[in-house]
């Protein structure tokens, strides 16, 4: 009796974690089997999806497997699609700099917010928390007012500039720096160091994991945003692949599954090979 | 001597903090004040004092009371669910650990990988599903476009369970993981049963966790308008028409007293349950 408990219990639960973890990756994974079909073969396949004037109502079929292996789409998309290269390199932009500003502005602040004693500072960590745990919208509205009195509407950098004072990265920031233990820092002050010199040569170095996982969430984050770029930018021509994919998924379905295949690969990989600090990231975001 | 080290750290706390605290001020504070202000105003020019007369015509307002139940019965069917799938994953996650299962940290990869992807490289998967001419329609012949009908609401529901189990699943794990084993066996010292356990010694550790995971739900619930948008375009079937549509569509028509009073109900609202999770999962900020 005892080994068939032991059996059922262990087995239900393996199976109950293996086919979730199927459901959750199969996107990813039809979206890369996908990608190796050549142009042609994905509009023949698929092109009646959006084809309106689809007199004899086909359905597509699944196609898990190409019938030729191509890297067509590939080609097309970085080759020949310059809209798709702008998207990307788009999105690459806004990323990098958001992500560095952010990080500079963050770590600062996460500094003087741990390891500091001053008036108001436990209202502003508060006020920082409610912010950073408000929906995108509830903070645009007063973004896009205050972007709309610079003029920058439909400027790159009214997207740019609101996302690196995002208080997520510094109240994470704050959480890694609680840990460091004071007397590092007091030791050096003792022995005549100036603040920045602690903050350079003794906080940065022991806060290089914290980094690590503050700008994995951030990179993350910008890679996938939406609702900024659809509200404060009208041309185009700036938008991020993150809202122009949608757009090269209709006009131009041939490629629309490699384009989707290099969109994800960066964000992929930062899952796959530093999953740890990522989870880090998260963690400290809730623990004390 | 002492005084003076004191407010010398203060000033030098503050001056770290100055960055991070003029963009704040820029771009939340000072805009949310002005919000505040519009919400109150009649017109964006004058300064007449409207009371409440805005706030009263947005909840008299049909697509603004649609948008509102939408999103409720939305965060009170997808975040309760969330909760559940993903503690019960945690759980069994502890659980199979327990036993040694030959590559779990695979599976926990391949958990936290919808949280990763961005929802435009889902969208034409759920395309080729549900389109009018799509993989489910080709079943039954049939030619629903299933965006359009009342399903829309529970293929949203799917994608948002999709996105956000691995990540609240990992917040229960760390908060699963704060609780001290030797507390189990004095447990069991005392005769507790497995679901005695559970309840007792389990559930209470996890109450502040789940209140921040019912918080990241709503903000996914929120994220939700990234799919929708990429699916449907600016004018959802009314199932799926949600407070972030109803936003969205006003700032097209720069609206910006409806903007205002709308964000700043929905700010009311989730600053309240911001500071009743804080309060509730006891957290010191020293």
């Amino acid at each position: 009796m005892l080994l068939k408990k032991r059996f059922s219990a262990s087995y239900i639960a393996y199976f109950f974690i293996v086919l979730t973890g199927i459901i959750m990756i199969i996107p990813v994974v039809f979206l890369f089997m996908d990608s190796f079909m050549s142009c042609d073969e994905v509009t023949n396949t698929y092109g009646i999806l959006f084809n309106s004037s689809n007199v004899l109502k086909e359905y597509v079929v699944f196609k898990i497997i190409p019938d030729i292996v191509t890297l067509d789409q590939y080609y097309k998309a970085i080759l020949r699609d310059t809209e798709y290269l702008t998207y990307f390199w788009n999105s690459v932009m806004y990323t990098v700099i958001i992500v560095a500003g952010s990080l500079t502005v963050s770590t600062l602040c996460g500094y003087g917010l741990g390891k500091f004693r001053f008036r108001g500072r436990k209202l502003l960590l508060y006020l920082y928390i409610i912010v950073m745990l408000l929906p995108y919208q509830v903070t645009l509205v007063p973004n896009f007012i205050v972007l709309q009195k610079m003029k920058l509407i439909g400027n790159p950098l009214s997207i740019i500039l609101p996302s690196i004072f995002s208080t997520l990265g510094a109240f994470l920031m704050y959480q890694f720096i609680r840990k460091i233990p004071d007397d590092f820092l007091n030791q050096a002050r003792i022995e005549g160091a100036s603040e920045i010199l602690v903050f350079k040569d003794i906080v940065l170095p022991q806060l290089k994991p914290a980094i690590a996982s503050v700008a994995i969430l951030s990179v993350i984050d910008c890679w996938s945003m939406v609702e900024q770029p659809l509200v404060l930018l009208q041309d185009t021509g700036f938008y991020p692949l993150s809202v122009g994919l949608a757009n090269i998924n209709q006009t131009d379905i041939g490629i629309a599954f490699a384009a989707g295949v290099i969109f994800i690969i960066p964000v992929v990989l930062i899952c796959l090979l530093d999953e740890d600090y990522l989870v880090e990231g998260i963690s400290y975001s809730v623990l004390k | 001597m002492k005084s003076n080290n004191s407010s010398k750290n203060a000033m030098t706390g503050l001056l770290f903090t100055v960055p991070s605290l003029a963009g704040f001020m820029i771009f939340f504070i000072i805009p949310f004040l002005i919000s505040v202000f519009y919400s109150f105003n009649t017109g964006v020019e004058n300064f007449n004092f409207a009371g409440f007369d805005n706030y009263k015509s947005l909840f008299a307002s049909s697509s603004f009371r649609l948008a509102l139940f939408n999103t409720f019965r939305f965060i009170a069917s997808g975040v309760p669910l969330l909760i559940a799938l993903s503690l019960l994953s945690a759980l069994l996650f502890e659980y199979l650990h327990k036993k040694h299962m030959k590559h779990l940290s695979a599976y926990r990869t391949m958990y936290i990988l919808p949280m990763v992807i961005p929802e435009a490289a889902i969208v034409i998967f759920l395309q080729i599903l549900f389109n009018r001419y799509g993989v489910l329609n080709s079943i039954d012949n049939g030619t629903i476009d299933w965006f359009n009908t009342h399903n829309a609401f529970y293929i949203i529901l799917m994608v948002f369970l999709w996105k956000n189990c691995g990540y609240c699943m990992i917040i229960f794990s760390a908060g699963l993981s704060y609780i001290d084993s030797s507390i189990y066996e004095a447990a069991e010292i005392d005769g507790a049963n497995s679901w005695q356990k559970f309840i007792y010694i389990t559930f209470v550790n996890i109450i502040p966790s789940i209140f921040f995971v019912a918080i990241m739900g709503i903000i996914g619930v929120f994220k939700m308008f990234r799919i929708s948008y990429l699916l449907v375009g600016q004018y959802p079937y009314k199932d799926i028409y949600m407070l972030q549509n109803f936003m969205n569509n006003n700032f097209l028509e720069l609206n910006y007293q409806r903007l205002s009073t709308s964000s700043v109900v929905v700010f009311a609202i989730m600053a309240v349950l911001v500071i009743i999770m804080l309060n509730i999962s006891d957290r010191d900020y020293d």
